[in-house]
């Protein structure tokens, strides 16, 4: 069966970031080349990424072209419009350095981990909210 | 079944008039804490060092003012009425402890969140062109 809560998501579901271990890694993560493309506009896919390890590009097809659009940064999700049922994506995503490392999470792993531990949550919203902040401040 | 809908509705209602204020920026964070928009729209107004402003709208179902409160800090934003509105409304604690306990809420907030990061993070990116 391919959605197993496995004992590797109920620990990562339990301590983030902390339970990021080789055995994680080997089963969800994934390592990009630079500008190798992750997600592509437009593709019906339902995955949700964790960015553990480098940066990414968010671009846009325009006149033919990718257009650099944004900046994904390490400990960000990206994908996540696809847990509420958003499936055709809605930009590429390609990685914007050599090693860029990805915990690549198929859409019932992911909701498994919230529904398991929502205090895991609380530290992502917390972490965005900070980040909210913080660049509003710099803008 | 519970839905979004159900678990909003644990806040205290309030409606607001056209250009009526949420909040203002630099002020703290009271009781009033999370608004989630039931209809209307609210214009949200960044304060660029440039002097310029950056303008993002909530609609129906969207919230406002999570970021400050996470983040234990004053408001960094000007929330402004831009039509009628109706909100149902948090206070700090409730809203935590309710995240804490509903998955539904807390992948909202993420979703809600996540949105308005993307808005704030372009504004610091060069808009060139690439190869993949």
């Amino acid at each position: 069966m391919e959605n197993i809560f496995d004992e590797h998501l109920i620990k990562f579901s339990f301590e983030g970031e902390k339970a990021i271990t080789w055995d994680l890694l080997k089963r969800f993560g994934k390592v990009y080349k630079k500008n190798q493309i992750i997600i592509k506009e437009g593709d019906a896919s339902d995955e949700i990424y964790l960015l553990v390890k480098g940066s990414c590009y968010v671009a846009k097809t325009m006149d033919n072209a990718y257009k650099i659009m944004n900046i994904i940064h390490e400990g960000e999700l990206f994908g996540e419009m696809a847990v509420f049922d958003e499936k055709m994506r809605s930009a590429t995503i390609a990685a914007r350095e050599e090693e860029t490392v990805c915990l690549k999470f198929p859409r019932n792993d992911f909701i498994e981990i919230f529904r398991a531990h929502p205090r895991w949550c609380e530290k992502i919203i917390r972490e965005m909210g900070v980040r909210i902040v913080k660049m509003i401040g710099e803008l | 079944m519970v839905t979004l809908e159900n678990i909003y509705q644990n806040g205290q209602v309030k409606k607001f008039k056209k250009g009526e204020k949420l909040f203002s920026r630099n002020e703290m964070v009271g009781e009033d804490a999370i608004f989630f928009i039931k209809q209307g729209l609210v214009k949200l107004l960044i304060f660029k060092k440039d002097r310029t402003e950056l303008k993002i709208y909530l609609k129906d179902g969207d919230l406002a003012g999570v970021a400050e409160v996470y983040a234990d800090s004053p408001r960094v934003t000007e929330s402004i009425c831009d039509s009628d509105v109706e909100c149902y409304i948090w206070n700090k604690s409730n809203f935590i402890l309710t995240v804490s306990m509903i998955w539904e809420l807390s992948l909202y907030t993420i979703k809600s969140l996540s949105v308005f990061l993307k808005i704030i993070n372009s504004e610091f990116v060069e808009k060139e062109n690439i190869k993949f």
